[in-house]
């Protein structure tokens, strides 16, 4: 029982953080969240394919690295290990916005009539529940919004050329 | 269009605009009719008026009284509110009343439920928010999981990394194509 209350406290305390985390990144970067917003729905393929291919070719190169590292001498080791820290930050970075835009994607789509900000809690919050979803949730939906919200901040630092 | 026909406002616009199809024809008539070639002239003079208005931004009083007004609120009639009230007042005097006995009939049937008065309600009641409090006071935050470290030859690595980029390169050549053109 005390496991269950855990568990059911940390997703609260997550859902929360997470909220609250989406809806600084959208007051500060609103363009931004904005531009993936819009490019979601219009390339959601183009977003995944991108996402995959960027996020697989990074960590890989990120665990290469610290792989790497560990047979080096300290100097090298600390510059293989800035450079994977590096990656793994920028990663990080368009995982934010990507999630944040999509969190508010889906917040706009389920309640239009709703303020932005109330949208992005509410889109966090069902996101974020829908992604504790054992096996589904973990390993189909969390990937997929990932790398859509991944390959949707690449595409929007791409202006659209002419077809 | 026949050349001793008056030209239409359109055909003026389009004239002006360089839309029309019948310049030369145009230009004939307006050679020969004053009438033609005053309205040309007044059109030419009041275009060339607007362009040389400067640009204004609108303030932001303008939006403000551009945007729809906002819809009163809807307000139900005092006998509705009235019987919404009594009926929330009954309802509540109802649960109060009723309580004790579900209570009971409850924990009859429910062994676990260890609910018979209202005091025990609050107390159980308190028992599960200290309950929760010390669940939240011992909560450990699940550590990060640790980067796995890859104990594969330089080779192998080399391959993974060459592989990953030959991904990575087509891939993105093939997704991002229409964007960079």
């Amino acid at each position: 029982m005390s496991d269950i209350a855990r568990l059911f406290l940390i997703l609260i305390l997550m859902i929360v953080g997470l909220s609250a985390y989406f809806l600084v990144i959208q007051a500060l970067f609103s363009a931004r969240v904005a531009k993936i917003k819009a490019i979601v729905p219009a390339m959601t393929g183009r977003s995944f394919g991108l996402g995959l291919v960027n996020v697989v070719f990074f960590a890989v190169i990120a665990l290469v690295l610290f792989s790497v590292a560990e047979n080096t001498g300290p100097f090298v080791r600390g510059i293989l290990t800035i450079s994977a820290l590096i990656i793994l930050g920028v990663l990080a970075i368009a995982l934010s916005l990507g999630l944040a835009g999509m969190a508010s994607l889906v917040g706009e789509r389920l309640l239009p009539d709703l303020p932005a900000w109330k949208q992005m809690l509410w889109g966090t919050f069902c996101l974020a529940l829908a992604c504790a979803l054992p096996f589904v949730g973990w390993f189909l939906l969390l990937p997929y919004v990932g790398f859509v919200g991944v390959g949707s901040v690449i595409l929007g630092f791409f202006p659209r050329g002419k077809a | 269009m026949d050349l001793n026909e008056h030209i239409s406002e359109e055909q003026l616009h389009e004239y002006l605009d360089h839309e029309s199809d019948d310049r030369a024809r145009i230009e004939l008539h307006l050679a020969a009719c004053t009438d033609c070639s005053a309205r040309l002239r007044a059109l030419q003079e009041l275009f060339s008026e607007i362009e040389s208005l400067p640009d204004l931004q609108p303030s932001p009083a303008f939006s403000v009284r551009l945007a729809p007004e906002p819809s009163p609120s809807i307000r139900l009639p005092r006998s509705l509110t009235l019987t919404v009230t009594l009926q929330a007042a009954l309802a509540i005097v109802t649960i109060l009343v009723a309580a004790p006995f579900v209570m009971q009939f409850v924990s009859s049937y429910v062994s676990v439920l260890p609910v018979s008065s209202p005091v025990d309600l609050i107390l159980f009641l308190q028992s599960q928010w200290t309950a929760g409090l010390d669940t939240l006071a011992t909560l450990q935050i699940p550590s990060l999981p640790e980067i796995p470290v890859v104990e594969a030859s330089g080779l192998v690595l080399m391959s993974t990394v060459i592989a990953a980029s030959l991904l990575w390169l087509v891939g993105n050549g093939l997704l991002l194509r229409n964007q960079m053109k």
